[in-house]
């Protein structure tokens, strides 16, 4: 087991990828702080981390709310004395709706609150712990809506791309104490990802991944963040690293392909 | 960051290595700290005769009975820097010939070894691919060519389970101790402006790296450019405020 020694934040963890990256690094013995909204929920990811021999604790907050970040940090603290690992993937969604429409301008204050807003107040919150041992690893989940234009989310790609510009800067400004920061952009099985494709099961194989799948929330995403929270990667800051199997790579069909070989 | 702790990363997987630089020596030194099975080849295939690059590469590949988890290709060193309208256009044309269809040579010379259990395909790259700099236009343009090599076979291979990815260094090699001893002013105000404030190990910072692309771990990682450099491709030529301007440091 490789995170043994570590303490690791994870928000949003209660479903979907945050679930799956909780789960990666339980299996490699991390000691865990997930959170959510839903205690319901929460519980029930807590009793599956716990059913991995996870030491983990569950705590229900919104991080809309700027008192959640510290209350989360300051249960951290008190539960496991120390901070090793933060991974920002809570984001509060909202419905998808065209760029003219004024209901834009709420999500983005919804949405930045809590996709920016609390991500850069829980890093800010956790630095000094991880200061204070010379060693720190953030990993911020990011999209790829936030590098194609992605039609009706708009408020989501502008806030998942500030959340790259916010790794960046705090990358640039953190290395000298020792604190890599990431964004990884995932394409995984997400509770979005299993909604479209019950609603367009001709993609259900996903291919135009080249990788023919979707990701893994655990073995695909979660190894990811696991990699980046290792020992070993300290040296890679500041990036944004898709883990999408290479969708991103190519853009819709382009007419060359009409006359390629078959395979 | 010890020896120990790279132990078992890449244990029952194996590897083959081609280069002859100070990264490719890394990075085989990180991998066998892994745990890894590591053939290193440091000939240039293409600079011998035909027969001869054939006899190398099923020599290569004749050490892993058929299978291979991990290819690392690594580039030749940059040429002496030079002005782009000094360059001869033979000279271009021969770096340009002999990055691409190096690599390319080997990355199709791997594929039967790896299209049944899948594979990881590394590729060392050059920060002077994606981004620039001055006096090295045939070397760039021979990084930015390697650049669609990788997305390419990602984009082709990725139906056999395959990654394949461009690792981007910063390293204290030869080439930046000679440039700290003769420049050492210099050499202090660059780590100060690198983010993490230190050169990579080749062996610890850029092999580390090249076993998160080598291991299960990235699994659904490929055709991706992962800078091992410190934070240096966050650095840019703009105007930073200086220490005494902000209100903290």
């Amino acid at each position: 087991m490789r995170l043994t020694d570590n303490v690791a934040i994870i928000t949003g963890a209660s479903q979907g990828l945050g679930l799956g990256i909780a789960r990666r690094l339980a299996r490699e013995g991390a000691r865990l702080v997930i959170c959510a909204r839903s205690a319901d929920r929460g519980q029930a990811a807590l009793q599956e981390l716990l059913g991995l021999g996870a030491e983990a604790r569950f705590l229900a907050v919104d991080l809309a709310d700027p008192v959640s970040t510290s209350a989360l940090v300051h249960f951290t603290l008190g539960e496991f004395g120390r901070i090793d690992i933060l991974v920002n993937n809570a984001q509060t969604m909202k419905p998808w709706v065209p760029s003219a429409s004024e209901e834009v301008d709420e999500h983005l204050r919804v949405m930045m609150a809590t996709g920016l807003g609390a991500s850069l107040r829980l890093m800010r919150e956790v630095m000094p712990s991880m200061r204070s041992r010379h060693w720190g690893r953030i990993v911020n989940v990011g999209s790829l809506n936030a590098r194609q234009g992605a039609k009706y989310s708009l408020a989501y790609n502008v806030t998942k791309a500030a959340i790259e510009a916010l790794t960046r800067t705090a990358a640039a400004e953190w290395g000298r104490f020792g604190i890599s920061v990431n964004t990884i952009l995932p394409a995984g099985m997400s509770p979005a990802t299993e909604a479209y494709i019950a609603a367009n099961p001709n993609m259900a194989n996903f291919p135009h991944f080249p990788m023919k799948r979707t990701g893994d929330p655990e073995e695909d995403i979660g190894g990811a963040v696991l990699g980046l929270v290792s020992a070993h990667t300290g040296y890679i800051t500041g990036q944004s690293i898709f883990v999408d199997g290479g969708v991103f790579l190519r853009m819709m069909r382009q007419s060359h392909e009409m006359f390629a070989p078959q395979s | 960051m010890t020896s120990k702790s790279l132990a078992g990363l890449l244990k029952d997987r194996s590897a083959l290595i081609v280069g002859d630089d100070e990264i490719a020596a890394g990075v085989a030194s990180a991998f066998e700290l892994a745990d890894a099975q590591v053939t290193t080849f440091k000939h240039r295939i293409l600079t011998s005769p035909g027969s001869t690059a054939d006899a190398l590469l099923r020599e290569a590949f004749a050490a892993h009975r058929g299978t291979l988890d991990i290819l690392a290709v690594f580039p030749a060193a940059p040429p002496p820097p030079a002005r782009l309208e000094d360059l001869a256009l033979s000279g271009i044309e021969e770096q340009v010939m002999n990055d691409v269809r190096e690599t390319a040579t080997w990355i199709q010379a791997a594929l039967p070894s790896m299209q049944n259990n899948g594979g990881r395909i590394l590729i060392g790259g050059s920060r002077y691919g994606p981004n620039v700099d001055r006096y090295l236009a045939g070397y760039s343009a021979a990084m930015g060519a390697l650049h669609g090599l990788v997305r390419a076979c990602a984009a082709e291979w990725g139906r056999f389970q395959i990654t394949c990815n461009m690792l981007v260094p910063v390293a204290a090699t030869a080439e930046y101790r000679v440039y700290q001893s003769r420049f050492a002013q210099e050499a202090a105000e660059l780590l100060e402006q690198l983010p993490l404030h230190r050169v990579g190990d080749p062996v610890f910072d850029i092999g580390g790296a090249a076993i998160f692309l080598a291991s299960e771990d990235s699994r659904f990682v490929t055709g991706q450019i992962i800078y091992a450099d410190g934070g240096q491709s966050l650095t840019g030529a703009l105007l930073e405020p200086t220490p005494q301007r902000l209100q903290s440091g």
